[in-house]
């Protein structure tokens, strides 16, 4: 059975995007590219009101089996508490997703490490997405001894060394290859951090999923590092089968 | 379907080992289902333009599946038009790209003037990034001062692939590179606004690998005859290559 999993794709509006973004298309692309599951969420989580996005999600992936929810939180409307991480539990969200880019808030952010203790003892992992180099280092800095896993995402050519290198220093860290587009950049940090850390996952519909495919599928690995990256690491890292 | 990559560099990448001779060129090539590529020299560009695009010269004389884009810098316009010179007149070197000191860095005709008149005579394509509004303003400005030039913008406008579109809606001479930003949309939109014959494929590697950029325009909504005309007829057209043989007839 195919275990493949993209880890990073969206639905919902996103105008920056100039695409429909809908269930449908996210379906239809993974139909077409033999993707098995999708995490996924609404971009309404990220670009109006996690609540109401969160929602959204959840209702999306109860309809679609193939789909595995991600939850999302803007930490700049976040005030304290548990509450978030004990509905993220209550409702089977399997990851939460945080854009401090696109939302505006730095990487060094109290309510952010805030939120990522309460995740931290639910054991919830969580995505952060990145905006160029440097960021994952002020991520870093932020996470500090909270014993979270991580995953990096958007890590682009231009941030592979620096990824690799706090990957060195933090064993909980994972990386995302939606942006590692750049010949070679697959296979040289599989070779640096070994394959069971670096997660497949796309930016689809956004993005094209044949050209996420693409890097990974020629990278060079090996079939058992193919397995592993395409959705092996993924499922582990999530607690699906 | 035979791919021509029109954006290729040899050297630049930050990946050790990658694009530095004409072994991996061939091997990354081979590898992604490239058949022909036009290489840019990424010493010409940061370094030297009359020693950056003699490497070049010597890359595509050993294989017959590459070509050459003479780089001419324009902080370095003696080296840039001694190279012209030297190399511009040969059959494998079949354009010029016009460089700055960033890729993002907008280029204007006053800027640009000295090399595209000792250039003109050649009549050959040239390529000018633009990856961004203000590029595409410079390159559509270039294109209006020079219609008998067909100028090839890199990169279709990065983001701001919209304003490359019309900038190409409004100037005949102007044709559109696929690389940039990797989105489905912008094929479409540039195939329904100016037709799929004015849209070139380019990958842009070694910073996107050419497996990734074919993904783009293989997943992008247009029609099987486009794709073919952006993968290669277009390219073959734009740089005169018909009586050049094809990877069918190899």
């Amino acid at each position: 059975m195919d275990q493949s999993l993209d880890i990073n794709t969206l639905y919902g509006p996103l105008p920056a995007a100039s695409v429909d973004l809908s269930i449908d298309d996210l379906q239809a692309l993974m139909g077409k590219h033999g993707i098995a599951a999708c995490c996924t969420l609404s971009t309404i989580g990220v670009l109006l009101d996690h609540n109401a996005g969160n929602a959204a999600t959840m209702a999306a992936c109860r309809e679609v089996q193939r789909l595995v929810p991600a939850a999302t939180v803007n930490p700049i409307a976040y005030f304290g508490g548990e509450g978030p991480a004990m509905q993220f539990q209550e409702d089977g969200f399997k990851v939460v997703r945080f854009y401090p880019a696109w939302q505006g808030w730095p990487y060094l952010f109290a309510p952010f490490r805030t939120l990522l203790s309460t995740l931290a003892a639910r054991d919830i992992p969580v995505i952060v997405h990145l905006d160029g180099p440097g960021s994952a280092t002020q991520l870093l800095d932020c996470v500090g001894d909270i014993p979270i896993r991580l995953v990096l995402a958007d890590v682009d050519d231009r941030q592979v060394s620096e990824a690799v290198a706090l990957m060195r220093q933090h064993p909980n860290l994972f990386v995302e290859t939606s942006g590692l587009s750049a010949t070679g950049a697959v296979k040289l940090l599989v070779a640096a951090v070994g394959a069971e850390r670096v997660l497949f996952g796309s930016g689809a519909p956004a993005r094209p999923l044949g050209s996420a495919l693409a890097s990974i599928r020629h990278a060079g690995l090996s079939e058992h590092d193919l397995a592993r990256v395409m959705g092996l690491n993924a499922r582990a890292l999530l607690g699906i089968g | 379907m035979p791919v021509f990559d029109c954006h290729s560099w040899l050297g630049g990448s930050i990946v050790p080992g990658m694009a530095q001779s004409v072994e991996t060129l061939a091997k990354n090539m081979e590898a992604a289902g490239v058949d022909r590529a036009l290489v840019f020299s990424a010493h010409a560009r940061v370094v030297d333009p009359l020693a950056g695009n003699r490497l070049v010269q010597a890359v595509v004389d050993r294989s017959p599946g590459l070509y050459g884009c003479l780089v001419g810098h324009l902080n370095r316009p003696e080296s840039s038009v001694g190279a012209m010179r030297e190399l511009m007149s040969k059959r494998r070197f079949l354009a010029l790209a016009v460089m700055g000191r960033t890729a993002e860095e907008p280029i204007t005709k006053a800027m640009a003037d000295d090399m595209l008149n000792a250039y003109r005579r050649y009549t050959k394509p040239i390529m000018l990034y633009a990856l961004n509004a203000d590029s595409v303003r410079g390159a559509l400005e270039i294109a209006k001062a020079y219609p008998m030039l067909r100028v090839v913008m890199l990169g279709m406008g990065g983001r701001d692939w919209r304003d490359a579109i019309r900038a190409a809606h409004a100037a005949t001479n102007i044709l559109l590179e696929t690389s940039g930003s990797l989105e489905c949309a912008k094929l479409a939109a540039a195939v329904e606004t100016i037709g799929p014959h004015r849209v070139v494929f380019g990958s842009w590697s070694p910073h996107t690998s050419a497996p990734v950029a074919i993904g783009m325009v293989e997943d992008s909504r247009i029609s099987d005859d486009a794709k073919r005309r952006i993968f290669w007829d277009n390219a073959v057209r734009l740089f005169d290559l018909d009586g050049a043989p094809t990877p069918e007839g190899e």
